[in-house]
């Protein structure tokens, strides 16, 4: 005869309808909804992520993290009386048989939440849509120029909209991955950026994470059971990524430890570069005027060479004829980082390539 | 052990169990008497570990134990390790994902400086294992494998797959990781709200009130009842 569990919250006395992926608790349904929504609302007044008044533009997808941020938001914003005005923003990147139907998934969530929405394309910012550009480079590196262009779409959409700030449905697991990725690729200057709630660089609109320390597992169960309109496939372009390798094996420790998801958050938090490791200098860029460590910012370069025919240049350090061809072509000037083994700095002057 | 005993050096061989106690190394009898005492109660403490990483990390702390009491009644203010590229790199992954990442710095890096007298040193941490193995082979040291407790199914175990599969078509995979947990510093050096240590792992406890992952966990427990408690023991050992 099978065990009946109770949902574990004090004072409920409902068939438990779910095991918490997050903590391990069996809840029922409305115990599930309530605690998810409040932990919500907890890290946005722990965190105060938002002030009375503000526009916020939240990044909309269609996919299950911006509709159940959406869905939240909404629903707390009217519990709570946060007192914010929201927009939705969505960014098409041109990807066939994924992001125009989950526009249409978007398009549904505007009427549905009565919020206006706004839709900035690649095509129009850029000249670009992502299938091009993989046309042009292959299946490496997509997610480089997809993530650097959205970034900037963002920002840039959410200045027309007169927003104060974007918030974006990074969840846990995002923010794991994240911090696991910076690991391996040895960027200290993003590991230490990449756990804070809200990222704030000088002149770009603040972004807030107020799913950061939900799991995706719960965000998923949460849309499921709320019956919420959301759209559920993945990008083509994803499983050849390197940040791939990342997600399964963060999935693999999930299996195995679930509560790994908050501690690598934790220890990632806990992360203290030493201050003699040289760091980015931010400025902006010399051609669009978005806030760069570089000269000329990554967007302006990859698009320099995708229009050059030079689609791979600053992707690989080993490009030196592609990088003395856009050297000549612009005021590029590489940074210390950048510079490979088989290059040196002259004594004269530290920013001047020489080759041997 | 026949081939440690080649280099004619002291050696001294201890059970684990001691780390539960506080020994008297003078007193062979005792020490002996101590050994079967608390076998049992190893026993139940590895028991009660609800999975193999969990087990790994608790014997992982009794051996650091154990060897900072000897060193202490040796007077031994240095200990080495013989920790590698390899291992490091996939303690590094294994640490963060065990929540060990505020004790980073001195868990994985060069020195190790949390006990106060007790230094632990890496010497062998920027080598790869196969350049170890080629120094054996080239000097025809001898040497046996090193048992390892890990069974398979553990962090440990999926960490060191992951970074070798990745390893064979990134070469500077292990390099980079080990450089990056280089790169950190402890924060024994910041100023901070309070400050105690772990009572298992040494590891300085920063208490503070701002939004964290340990603030979310711990309002996540208390919508069910439950606390969080971390006096005298840091957020990692709180799970063993």
């Amino acid at each position: 005869m099978a065990t009946i569990v109770k949902c574990a919250r004090t004072g409920c006395t409902e068939r438990a309808a779910l095991k918490r992926p997050k903590t391990g608790h069996p809840v029922c349904r409305n115990c599930f909804f309530s605690v998810f929504e409040e932990e919500i609302h907890h890290t946005i007044m722990q965190g105060k992520l938002f002030s009375h008044g503000e526009r916020v533009a939240l990044g909309a997808s269609g996919g299950k993290d911006s509709t159940v941020l959406i869905h939240v938001l909404k629903t707390l914003n009217e519990r709570y009386n946060y007192g914010i005005e929201f927009i939705l923003l969505s960014i098409d990147e041109g990807i066939a048989g994924y992001r125009d139907d989950s526009l249409e998934t978007v398009k549904r969530n505007e009427t549905h939440y009565e919020l206006p929405l706004h839709i900035l394309s690649y095509k129009d910012v850029y000249g670009w849509t992502m299938d091009s550009i993989v046309d042009k480079i292959g299946k490496k590196s997509n997610c480089t120029f997809c993530g650097v262009f959205r970034r900037q779409a963002l920002d840039k959409g959410a200045l027309m909209l007169h927003a104060d700030k974007i918030a974006t449905g990074h969840n846990a697991d995002d923010i794991a991955e994240t911090i696991l990725m910076n690991i391996m690729r040895g960027d200290t200057s993003r590991l230490q950026r990449c756990t804070a709630i809200v990222t704030n660089s000088e002149g770009n609109l603040p972004r807030v994470k107020p799913l950061k320390y939900s799991y995706e597992k719960e965000i998923v169960l949460y849309a499921y059971y709320k019956k919420l309109d959301y759209f559920s496939t993945e990008c083509k372009y994803a499983p050849q990524s390197y940040r791939g390798r990342v997600r399964s094996y963060l999935k693999d420790l999930e299996r195995l430890e679930p509560v790994s998801i908050m501690n690598i958050i934790y220890s990632g938090e806990c992360l203290i570069v030493d201050s003699r490791v040289k760091k980015s200098i931010q400025s902006t860029c010399t051609r669009c005027g978005y806030v760069s460590s570089q000269a000329v910012c990554h967007a302006c370069t990859l698009l320099e060479g995708l229009n050059k025919d030079l689609p791979l240049l600053v992707l690989g350090k080993h490009n030196r004829r592609a990088n003395k061809e856009l050297l000549a072509s612009t005021a590029y000037v590489k940074t210390d980082s950048e510079i490979t083994d088989f290059e040196s700095k002259c004594n004269c002057s530290n920013n001047q390539i020489i080759d041997f | 052990m026949k081939y440690i005993e080649t280099y004619d050096l002291p050696l001294t061989i201890l059970p684990i169990q001691l780390a539960l106690s506080d020994p008297d190394f003078s007193d062979e009898d005792d020490l002996s008497k101590l050994s079967d005492e608390k076998s049992a109660e190893l026993r139940d403490n590895l028991n009660s570990c609800s999975n193999s990483s969990k087990r790994i990390q608790l014997l992982e702390n009794y051996r650091r134990l154990l060897l900072i009491k000897f060193a202490k009644y040796m007077n031994i203010n240095t200990i080495l390790l013989n920790d590698n590229m390899n291992n490091q790199s996939s303690s590094l992954l294994t640490n963060m994902a065990m929540g060990r990442g505020d004790c980073l710095p001195n868990s994985i890096g060069f020195i190790d400086s949390r006990c106060d007298g007790v230094t632990f040193l890496r010497p062998l941490k920027c080598l790869l294992h196969k350049e170890l193995s080629l120094y054996c082979d080239l000097y025809k040291l001898k040497y046996c494998p090193e048992h390892v407790l890990n069974n398979g199914d553990s962090i440990l175990s999926l960490s060191e797959r992951f970074l070798s599969e990745l390893q064979c078509e990134f070469p500077a995979t292990v390099s980079t990781v080990c450089r990056t947990g280089d790169k950190l510093t402890s924060s024994e050096t910041v100023d901070c709200d309070e400050m105690n240590r772990c009572r298992l792992c040494d590891t300085v406890i920063i208490q503070t009130d701002s939004l964290s992952a340990v603030d979310a966990m711990r309002f996540s427990l208390s919508l069910f009842d439950e606390e969080l408690s971390l006096d005298r023991i840091c957020y990692a050992c709180s799970q063993l």
